[in-house]
This record gives structure tokens, sequence and C-alpha cells, in this order.
């Protein structure tokens, strides 16, 4: 150290380099919105199309779920598949392992879909179709919208402007216009027509497909070219398509003269956007997992700023979702809890020290910590994301504490040698004192440092959720922290050789005469409880017996959840109706809702976004001109849309900015077992019998254990047999077609119009959309009578089997409920009404198992995981311990800081309506790291005063005396540094705000209880050794002074 | 001090339980939609594609083996008797052509050219259909299992779309006894009442009126399930709910007949804004017949 202050400018050098190359890291650092870790799923959709639900499970689904399995045991590990069985296709949902790296997700997926495809009958392996998503990187969208245009104009108007740009924007997965109104080419065929010329769908679709291809018919010379010789088809557009020629037996005609043709809205995609009431096209962009989003999302921003010039004057824009505003909000946060710190941290210390010239370069040693720790995280390849952001916001109030702990020792001996030597101050005089003052403190700050970053070390190498959640954080304390330990070591004693002078000792703080007075109020404390027995018991039974009445009767009480949710100011008013049959249906039931929330609170609300994706719900998703108004505006709106028979409503918040975690509902029930049919009846039964004993009748089944009913289509096969004997091409496909031609139609081709692909659609017109009476009636040519469908197949409506679930392969029910504000206070008691109804009424249910699962199954394993990383810490700590005390009972000692800290966290969690979750079981944890630096102090200091000859209580009394100041300082710098979290400051400040709650609120009853029970306790200690060496001797003046009550230094 | 801390501790605590015992959930009366339960006469109609035909209807085959010299008229043209409609030249080698006339043996309207002119014809290929648009009918094609339920006279409504003409009365004059092995069908003859010149040859839908019958029908959305029970739920005079189980027929258009189990005049619930169990008090907003 003394090379150090020797060489200083060099050490000033390497440190403004490493400055530079923190603010060259930190700049580097890609800026996403959640931690790179991440849960990547992949989706697969394929329709059955001829093949029946239960024909396709048994041949092919099984086939699939069976390859899925063998990637549970490999090195690419899927957590679990879901897969939905609807009617008319499979959903499947593969969900890998925290970790997993989401093209390697994506690559096995695929491989394995496209072996399993060969399988497949060509036209259902046509329809398949794999994706992959991830939440964590968020999106962007904004809506256009328009005064004059239609949708289809606004398109044609924007597409040129901005589809260029979109296309060239970087980091994206997907950056596109997106028009809602997308079309298809529809043709529209006339069964009588057809019937009158004896033709099916089949020979139709062969015709056109044909006549719509190009051919090479080889190539011919040229001179000295070789030219290839093409038979155009018929131009692929709708004029092309109208004037294609069609033959059956003798006779030929256009297409057009038996089929309408057109455009016509597509028939599965129907969606409706609007914003403000005005029909919106969508700018929507995906970032790529790992991408920069800040950057990425900023230059599509840029675009359309750049591009708007070009917009017509009647082309408007909203930014619906913005991830780079949620980054940049984060960003300025942790600025603001690191200069805020700071000037708490540089105010605590000049009110103690007097000295600002002495005390102000903590501006500078507090955010270098953070800049030097963003080397590590460079090197460790992470990004800024909003957890690594309140990570570095959270140790800006810690990391100065072992600065002030140097500090306040360095200005202690200043203090004490003045009296030795008046007239030296020369810059070696200073570099002594100043290195006496380091050696006296360096050991217990690197152990306290060391316990510090052990407490949180084992939090990296948890898995799954907690690591998700605080692995991000839990780094970008370690790396801050561990900095600020040599910062504490180097920069602020070097600094101080520098600008410690005789004036800037001679300053007297303002709480000088306070403090002096404060120890000795503090020492007659600790004087009268070691020498009263009675007192000394009651205080060790009565804080245990806190400890434990807070743990058992108030910890219950304290709300569960895996994280906080920030605030927004966004809410979601969700409109379903039965009765609505088509998007037009539920859009203009929106209209209704949304002229009646702009009557009411149109004030209030500065624009609204409505969307509609199926035919019977939609979304109007309200902006709130005020935040802090949310939970209040969702009760008054709540007031005004009660359910009705007709149209449900619910009412929630939204927030993109929200980490994306899986969310599971209050209850939940499982039934499990191999035959469908009963597995259904027992839902059903349950949710019928939950509801009608009133014991909860907000449940809900996945999937909906409706009725529904579906048309077998059965040959009559001795008239199909007398068919072929004639020889006619027509056979049971064709009736499948005609029947797929009524419901939902056939892509037959795509052509390209306007630049814009399009599918061509084969249907039947609605009036065949499998109505009985009319598709029964369906004409047909057969041996040149005209005959109905209905004489050669039976139409017979049967139920369909029940939508069906399997989850992992194993067939699954979930009943599950989402209880009200009010109830949920009621919740373990709903549990257990609903557990006893189970326990009655399972044995009516043969061949299922029905169980009611732990909705908190994450929860619980991350806090298993938690307590865990708790338990490997404090062993890590106590062996820390060991190496520096070398004795068991003093590591006990310092360790009984750690459950003094708990009774303040329950009480604080408790009456600031703050909730136990993972950042609350994280702000235990700090406070332990913080309350065992203040027991490390104490002990250590104690015991040095032993060796050094006095006996235990003189030991005790003038280590506490030495070490209250500066423990009081770092205590309030920490609680001081707390505060904007504790506050919930800043976007997103709701996340880590039960872990301000919990350190601030707990270091107050912490440092409390430390500096009063860890001395009482180690008396104990120091006696019994005093036993073994004899008595020291006596401090008389200080025992007259603490009986006198007043300060030594005052008497002297 | 202590004392003060204490004391405030244990009164946060004591409200915050005052607080959850006073919150008993307020009871709340569901809204819903009924229906009253009446007989109905419901209209049993069966549907199949039926052809226009003209009973006097000549098919004019050529006697010769030649060439089509002329056509004299074209599709739709109305003929007399006897009236020339086509030339056809007689074909050998080495002599000259032999004319040959070909008259309409009916007075009608030309139903099909099966020919052009040049083209060469054999003996008994067909060349022109002639049929009397007054003498028109409509053959409809009934499935076997239909047999019974199509009777003469039953009132049939023709719907001609390519013609626009959307509610032509008919009514079935007679089924045939055989069925069809190949189609699996009885021809069945719609004469048409309507005195009208329809095209011939076209294709439209016909409805046959089986008569009516009393049924009770009630909205889809009122069924319930439990298992294998269906039921519905009752709204009596008091406004209080039972469950009713009962027995249920066919499905159309999101009704449903009932078979047994309901009483006319009886209300039953077909929306509700929330669930409603046996026992509870409703409140009824609408009433659909």
């Amino acid at each position: 150290m003394r090379n150090l202050f020797e060489n200083k400018l060099k050490v000033y050098l390497v440190l403004g380099l490493l400055g530079l190359v923190g603010v060259i890291s930190g700049l580097n650092l890609s800026i996403s919105l959640f931690p790179n870790i991440s849960r990547p799923t992949v989706g697969l959709w394929i329709n059955y199309v001829n093949i029946e639900k239960s024909d396709f499970l048994e041949n092919y689904g099984y086939d699939l779920e069976r390859e899925l399995d063998t990637l549970k045991n490999g090195k690419i590990k899927i957590e679990n598949v879901t897969a939905e069985f609807y009617d008319d296709g499979l959903f499947m949902q593969i969900l890998f392992d925290w970790g997993t790296d989401a093209e390697d997700a994506y690559r096995e997926i695929r491989s394995i879909t496209n072996q399993w495809q060969n399988s497949l009958p060509q036209e259902t392996a046509d329809t398949l179709q794999v994706w992959q998503w991830n939440e964590n990187t968020g999106y962007l969208s904004i809506s256009f919208f328009s005064q004059n245009k239609t949708i289809d104009e606004l398109y044609q108007h924007l597409d040129p402007i901005l589809t260029p740009g979109l296309n060239a924007a970087k980091g994206f997965e997907e950056a596109l216009l997106f028009n809602p109104k997308k079309k298809e080419v529809r043709i529209e065929l006339n069964p009588l027509k057809m019937a009158e010329l004896g033709i099916y769908p089949r020979e139709i679709q062969s015709m056109i497909t044909q006549k719509m291809r190009s051919y090479i018919g080889g190539s011919i010379r040229s001179g000295d070219n070789k030219l290839q010789l093409n038979l155009v088809g018929n131009e692929k557009s709708i004029d092309g398509l109208k004037n294609i020629r069609l033959y059956k037996g003798d006779k030929s005609f256009l297409l057009s003269e038996i089929a309408k043709i057109y455009f016509a809205p597509h028939s599965t995609r129907k969606r409706i956007f609007k914003t403000d009431g005005k029909e919106s096209l969508i700018v929507w962009a995906k970032p790529k997992a790992g991408a920069n989003v800040k950057e990425a999302t900023e230059s599509i921003i840029k675009l359309i700023k750049d591009k708007e010039p070009e917009f017509d004057k009647d082309v408007s824009y909203k930014v619906l979702v913005d991830p780079s505003e949620f980054i940049r909000s984060a960003i300025g946060n942790v600025f603001k809890s690191v200069a805020i710190a700071s000037c708490l941290a540089v105010l605590v210390l000049f009110l103690f020290m007097g000295s600002l010239r002495n005390v102000s370069s903590a501006f500078i040693e507090i955010p270098f910590s953070i800049i030097l720790a963003f080397i590590l995280m460079e090197i460790f390849d992470m990004n800024l994301n909003l957890i690594s952001l309140g990570g570095m916001a959270l140790a800006a109030g810690m990391n100065v504490d072992a600065s002030i702990v140097v500090l306040e020792n360095i200005i202690r001996h200043f203090h004490m040698s003045k009296e030795q030597t008046n007239n030296d101050f020369s810059y070696a005089y200073k570099c002594e004192v100043i290195l006496k003052a380091l050696k006296e403190v360096w050991r217990p700050i690197v152990v306290s440092t060391i316990t510090t970053l052990i407490v949180f070390t084992p939090l990296v190498f948890t898995k799954d959720l907690t690591n998700a959640v605080l692995g991000d954080l839990a780094k970008a304390v370690i790396f801050s922290h561990g900095f600020a330990c040599l910062i504490a070591l180097i920069i602020v004693p070097l600094v101080r050789t520098q600008i410690i002078n005789r004036e800037s000792l001679h300053s007297k703080s303002i709480l000088d005469r306070p403090m002096s007075k404060f120890e000795v109020f503090y020492q007659r404390t600790l004087y009268f409880f070691i020498n009263n027995l009675k007192a000394r018991l009651a205080l060790f039974i009565g804080i245990p017996t806190l400890l434990i009445l807070s743990l058992m009767l108030v910890m219950p009480e304290i709300p569960k959840e895996l994280i906080g949710k920030p605030h927004t100011d966004w809410v979601i008013l969700k409109v379903q109706s039965d009765t609505a049959k088509s998007v037009k249906d539920i859009e203009v039931l929106i209209q209704k809702a949304e002229l009646k929330v702009n009557e009411l609170f149109g004030d209030e609300i500065s624009y609204n976004f409505m969307q509609i994706r199926r035919e019977n719900n939609g979304n109007l998703m309200l902006r709130l001109r005020d935040k802090s108004q949310v939970e209040n505006f969702q009760d008054r709106l709540k007031e005004a849309f009660p359910n009705t028979p007709e149209v449900r409503f619910s009412i929630f918040p939204w927030n993109p900015a929200e980490l994306p975690l899986p969310h599971y509902p209050d209850i939940e029930v499982h039934i499990k077992g191999k035959d469908l049919n009963a597995m259904s009846s027992a839902g059903e039964q349950l949710l019928v019998g939950i509801k009608e004993n009133k014991i909860d009748d907000n449940m809900w089944s996945e999937p909906n254990l409706k009725k529904s009913e579906k048309f077998l289509v059965l040959p009559f096969d001795s008239i199909w047999q007398e068919i072929q004997k004639s020889g006619s091409s027509v056979s049971a496909r064709d009736i499948l077609d005609i029947t797929m031609l009524a419901d939902s139609g056939k892509r037959i081709s795509e052509l390209y119009e306007n630049g814009e692909k399009t599918d061509i659609v084969m249907k039947f017109p609605d009036k065949y959309k499998l109505n009985d009476a009319s598709l029964a009636a369906f004409p047909l040519k057969i041996s040149e009578k005209i005959i109905p469908l209905s004489s050669l197949v039976d139409l017979k409506k049967v139920e369909s089997a029940p939508s069906n679930i399997r989850f992992n392969s194993e067939n699954l029910i979930k009943l599950k409920s989402e209880l009200s504000k009010e109830k949920k206070d009621n919740k373990e008691t709903i549990k257990a009404n609903i557990q006893n109804y189970l326990d009655k009424e399972k044995d009516h249910f043969k061949g299922v198992s029905i169980e009611l699962v732990d909705e908190n199954q994450d929860l619980t394993k991350a806090l298993a995981q938690l307590y865990q990383s708790i338990l490997i810490s404090l062993i890590l700590i106590a062996f820390v311990l060991m190496l520096q005390f070398g004795n068991v009972l003093n590591v006990l000692t310092v360790l009984l800081a750690i459950p003094l800290g708990l009774i303040g966290v329950i009480i604080a969690l408790y009456i600031f309506d703050s909730t136990l979750s993972l950042n609350s079981a994280l702000g235990v944890i700090l406070l332990n790291g913080i309350a065992v630096n203040n027991s490390i102090l104490l002990v250590d200091f104690a015991n040095r005063e032993f060796e050094a000859g006095n006996d235990a209580l003189n030991s005790i009394l003038n280590a506490s005396k030495q070490r209250l100041r500066p423990i009081l300082i770092t205590s309030l710098t920490s609680i001081l540094g707390m505060l904007p979290i504790a506050f919930g400051m800043g976007e997103g400040g709701e996340i880590l705000q039960p872990l301000g709650i919990a350190v601030s609120c707990g270091l107050w009853v912490s440092t409390f209880l430390t500096i009063v029970i860890i001395p009482l306790v180690h008396y104990s200690v120091l006696k019994r050794n005093e036993k073994g060496r004899g008595f020291g001797f006596v401090n008389e003046t200080l025992r007259e002074s603490i009986n006198n009550f007043e300060s030594p230094e005052v008497t002297q | 001090m202590g004392n003060l801390i204490k004391i405030a501790f244990i009164a946060c605590l004591c409200t915050n339980y005052t607080f959850a015992a006073d919150k008993k959930p307020e009871k709340k009366i569901a809204e819903v939609f009924v229906q009253e339960i009446k007989k109905e006469s419901f209209e049993q109609i069966s549907e199949y594609p039926i052809v226009l035909k003209s009973r006097a209807d000549s098919k004019i085959k050529s006697p010769i083996n030649g060439v089509v010299a002329d056509i004299k008229k074209k599709l739709g043209d109305t003929v007399q008797e006897n009236e020339v409609i086509a030339i056809l030249r007689q074909q050998q080698g080495g002599f000259d052509y032999q004319p040959l006339k070909v008259r309409s043996p009916i007075a009608g309207k030309i139903s099909n050219i099966n020919v052009h002119r040049g083209e060469y014809v054999n003996i008994g290929d067909l060349v022109i259909e002639v049929l009397d648009p007054t003498e028109i009918y409509g053959r409809i094609e009934v499935p076997v299992r239909d047999h019974k339920i199509i009777q003469p006279n039953q009132p049939v409504k023709i719907e001609l779309q390519q013609v626009n003409k959307l509610d032509v009365k008919g009514k079935v004059a007679g089924i045939s006894s055989a069925a069809d092995p190949m189609t699996g069908t009885l021809s069945a003859d719609v004469e048409i009442l309507d005195k009208d010149e329809f095209p011939i040859g076209i294709i439209g839908h016909a409805k046959v009126n089986r008569g009516a019958k009393e049924v009770m029908l009630i909205q889809e959305s009122a069924l319930n399930y439990k298992g294998d029970d269906i039921y519905v739920k009752i709204v009596d005079d008091k406004n209080l709910v039972t469950n009713r189980s009962i027995k249920i027929g066919g499905k159309k258009a999101g009704k449903v007949e009932v078979l047994d189990g309901l009483k006319t005049d009886e209300q039953i619930i077909v929306r509700s804004n929330g669930f409603v169990a046996p026992g509870d008090e409703v409140k009824i907003v609408r009433r659909k017949e």
C-alpha cells in the first residue's frame, strides 16, 4: 500500500484507464428488456384435413409424442409438451428448459417434425406450421390510421414508404406492416351448374392448377444463343382465372361460367384493429433473442419519424408498445438511484464527519464501482436489462459501506494522532496515519465483502425461474460490490492522502455533541444489561419470542407472489359474447362499450385501441393519462360494466414491460385418465357441483368441456359398389371434397396481386355451410340423374369426442379459478372446501384421478432454491468467519445477527402491505450480509481490545463505542440508499419494492438489535475467556464517566 | 417509547383482523333471459334438388349418315309441329348430295342443339331436342329411406336461383315404386302450379312440406349438462330456480326439440350473467318467446 502512495500518479492512471474501459464496456453492452436467460417455446399447428381426430391421434399423434420424448433426457432438454387436439387440428406447445438456446431448440423440433411429416398424407402434411417464440425480448407495435382512407387504401399508401425500411431493419426476427384485412381470391362454385355438367371439385381443381402452371419445352438455338421454350400458363390474376377453359366430356366452358371469382375477406384471418375508432394497420416488430433491443426498436421509431413527411396529411400513428421506452426509464432509474445514493451518502458522511472536503469524493467513488462492474458484465456476456439495472440501483446504496468504514477510521486515527504530533502534517505523516487506520480495518472489510459476495454467489448458480429472476441481479451486485471493496481499500485512502488537511480535520460536525451523548448513553445501556442478569435474560427471551411470533402469526398473513408487477398505464376491457357469431357482431358490441367508456371516462384516457381476433371476443385497450390511477380506474370500470346475460366483461391491467413469467391461476385441479369421455364427464360434474355448492363460481375448464357435435359421413356401400361397377370416376373422396368446400373451403393455389401473395380458395356458397338440410340436398349427377347427396351417404349428427389436451403424453383436463379481489383473502378456505368436495366425490368417478395441485409450484420451487442458496451461503459465511476468528463461539456470535433482522422484515412487509416474493426473500439475504458485516466489526474490535489486555467489560464497551458511529453511518446510508427502491420509484420500481421495504425496515431493527444483542452475547464469550487468563486492568475513568452519564471527552 | 410501539403494532394487527372479519361477500342476484315454453307448429320440410322437364319432349335423331347442311333454328326458338328445323345431306361415294329436311314432330321450343353446321352424323345420333314448355314438370330423386315420408299432393316450394325465381309453387304428383340401384333413389314428379315459362333442364331446389307437427322448441343455450344428464333451469313465479332433467330430440338452427320434461308456460333460463344454482333467486331482464 505504501508503494501505491508513493506512485500515486501511476495508480490514478491505471484507475483512469480501467474507468475508460468500464465506460466503453458499458456502451458496448447490449440493452434488452429482460435477461438473456430464457425458456424458449416452439409451437406447432397441423390440420387433420380428411382424418378424424381420434384416428389422427392413434396413427400420428402418439408417434410425434414418442419422438419428442427422446428430447427429455438429451442435451437440449424439453421441460414439457402440451398437445391440444381440436376438432379440426392439433396445436402443440413444446417448452424447453431454462437457459436453452432458442435457435438450437427450434432446429431440433424442425428435424423431428420434418421426419414425422413424411409419414402424413400429403394434404395433411402441407398444413404443418412450426414456429418459435421468445418472450424476453418484448415487441414493438405502432398503429397507423387515417381519417379519410379505407384500410386497403392506407396499406397501399404506406406499404411502399415503410416496408423497404422495415425489411432492412437489423436485429429483428420479423418486422412488417400488417394489414388485418387480408384478402383471398375466392372461387365460389355453383353446385347447380356443376350438377348440370356432371363435374366435381377435384376435376376443377386439377384443371385450374394445370392451366396456371408454366412448362419448359426444351430449348432451340438462335445464332449463338440457346433459348428456352416456355409454355406459359394462364396469367396469374383474377382475369386470368376467369378465362381458364375447362372440359368435361365433349363440352367446354370458362371457369367464370360455373363460378363467381372475386376478392373476399380471408376466411381464416378475421381481425379488426382500431385506434380511437379508426381502422388501423399495425407495424409489428419482434426483436431477435440476444439483440440490442433498445437500439433495434429506436431504429424503427426513427425510420417512421424520418418518413413522416411522406405520409398524407390525414394519416396518423400511435406508438402502442415500445420496449426502448421501458429500457430508457430503467436506465434513468439507475442514474437517479445512484445519484440519490451518492448524495445521501455524502450528506450522512458530512453530518457525521463535519467536513465536506473529506467526504466529497464519495460522489465519484460510488458510481465508479458500477462503471468497473460493466467490464465484468461484458466478459460474462451479460446484457443490461430491467433486472440487472435493478441490481445496480440496489448496489448503489450498499457499495458505499466499505468506503465509509475506511474513511471513518482514517479520520478517527487522525483525531487520535493529532494529540501526539500537533505540528507535523506532511504527506509522509498523512500516509502513516492512513496506513495505520487501513491496517486496522482492511481485514474485516475484506471478510465482510466476501460474506456479502458469498451471500449472492449461490444465486448465480440457481436454476430455472430463480435464476431467470435473480441471476442477473445477483451478478450485477457481485461485480459492483467486489469493485467497491477495491475502491474502499485503494482509492479512498489514496485520495485522502491528498485532500485531508489540518483545517478539514478541525471542522466539527453538527452531530458531534449529540453523538457523544448517544455514545455514552449506549455504553450505559450496555453496562446496565451486562450487570443486570434479569434484564439480560428478558432480552434474550423476549427477542426470540418476538421472532417466533412474527414467523407464526404475521408471516402467514403476508400475501405471496413470484415477483412484483410493475405499474402500468394500460387497462384492458375484454368483451365476450356467445351470441356473437362473427367478428362484425363483436365489433358492434365493443363499439358500444367504447362509446360508454368515452362518455364516462373520456378525460382520463389518452387513447384506446380495439383488437378483435375471434368471433366471440375482443379487447378494448385503454391507455390512461395518469398511471397512478390505474387501480381506482379499474374499480370504476368494473362498476360501469357489469356482466349481462349477453355479454361478459373482464377488466385487468396490462404491462408489456412485465417479466414474461408463467402465470398460474389461484386454484387448479387436474383430472387425468385414459378414457377421455370419463374424464370429460368427471370434469363437467365437478365444475357444476363446485358451483352449485357455492364453493367457487369462477371455475372454468381447459379444454372447454362444452359439448359439440359433428357430422359423420357414412357412405351407403351397396350404392357405391354399383357406381364403381358402372365405371364412374366419382368416389368417396369427391364427397369429402364437397363437405370441405361447403364448410371452410380449400386453398388450391396462390397468385400475386399488387405485389402481395394472395391465397386462392375454392368453396361453395355459404348456404351449404354444413347446414344439414341444405348439404343433404346437395345436387350430384349420377347416371344422368340429379340426385341429392343424402342418397349416397348418411349425414349423421353425433356428439363430437371431447376436446383433448395431452400434457407430457398424458390426457389432462384442468379446472382453474381466478379469485376476485374480495375472495383472495379467503383463498385457503376455498381451497380447503374444494379439497373436501373432491374427497367426497372422487369415488364416483372410476378410471380417473383427480388432484388439487399447488398453483404456486413455480414460486415454491423458486423459494426452495433460494432457501438452499441461503443455507449454502450461511455455511460459507461460517467458514470464512472461522478463517477470520478461528473460534466457533465468535463465529456463532457473529451469525446471531442474521435472525435478528427477520423480525423487522416480516413486520415491515405486513405493515406496508407488501408481498413475500423472490425479491423480498432476496432482501432478507441482503440484510443478512449487512447485519453480519456490523457484527464482524464489533466482535473483531472487541477481540483486539481483549487481546490488548483489557477485561471483558471494557473490551465490549470500548469496541462498541468505537464501532457505533461507523455502524450507524453505514446503516443509515444503506437505509437511505434503499429508500428510492422501497418507495417503488421509477419505471418498474414495483418489481424491487418488496426488497427495498425488507432491507430498509429490516435494517432499522437489525441495527438496533445488533448493537445491543451482539455485544451482550460476546461479553459472555469474553468473560469465559477472561476466567482462563485472569483479570485485566479496569478503566476506572471510563466506569465513572458511564455512571455519571457524561462523555469522557467532556470531563477531560 | 417501547410501549407505544407495542400498542401501535397490536392495534395494526387488530385492525386488520377486524376488517377481515367485516368482509362478508355481498349476495348477488343474477340477471337472466328466460324463454316461456309454448308448443309451436313446426313445418317438416324435406329438401331435394329438382330438374325441370317436359312431358312432351322429342329427341330428334339422324336417320341417315351424312352432314349437317343447315340448322334453321337456335336454342330457345319456338317451333310449330312439322316445321323444318334442320337440313341433312346424305353422303355416299359417287352420288350427289341428297338434302333431307328434319321436321319437329311436336310444337314447342328448341331445348338442345347437339350438332353444328358441317358436322358429320351417323344414323341414330341425337341432332336436336324439342320440348313443349307448357307440359313442364319437375323431377326429384328421393332417397329410398324417405319413401314413406314423401306422399302425393304434398305442397312443394321450388327455388330456381338461376332464373331468380325463388317461390315457384308445386305439388307432389306421384312417386315411383321401384328404386334405381345405381342411385338408391325413387323418382318423384312435381306438378308446377305456377303458369309461367321456365327454362327446361335447369336445376333448382325443391322443399317438400310434409305437414306440421306440434313441438316444444327451446333455445340450445338453455341446455345444461352434467355427465349424461341434460337439464334446464326453471324459474318459478317467486323467481327461484330449480333444475329439471329433460329429454331432447333433434337440433336445428340453434333450437332443440324437447320430447319430455317440460310443460307449457314454464319459464326456463336461456342466458344469465353468472352461474345460477338451484334455490337461487334471479332477476328476469328479458323474455324470449
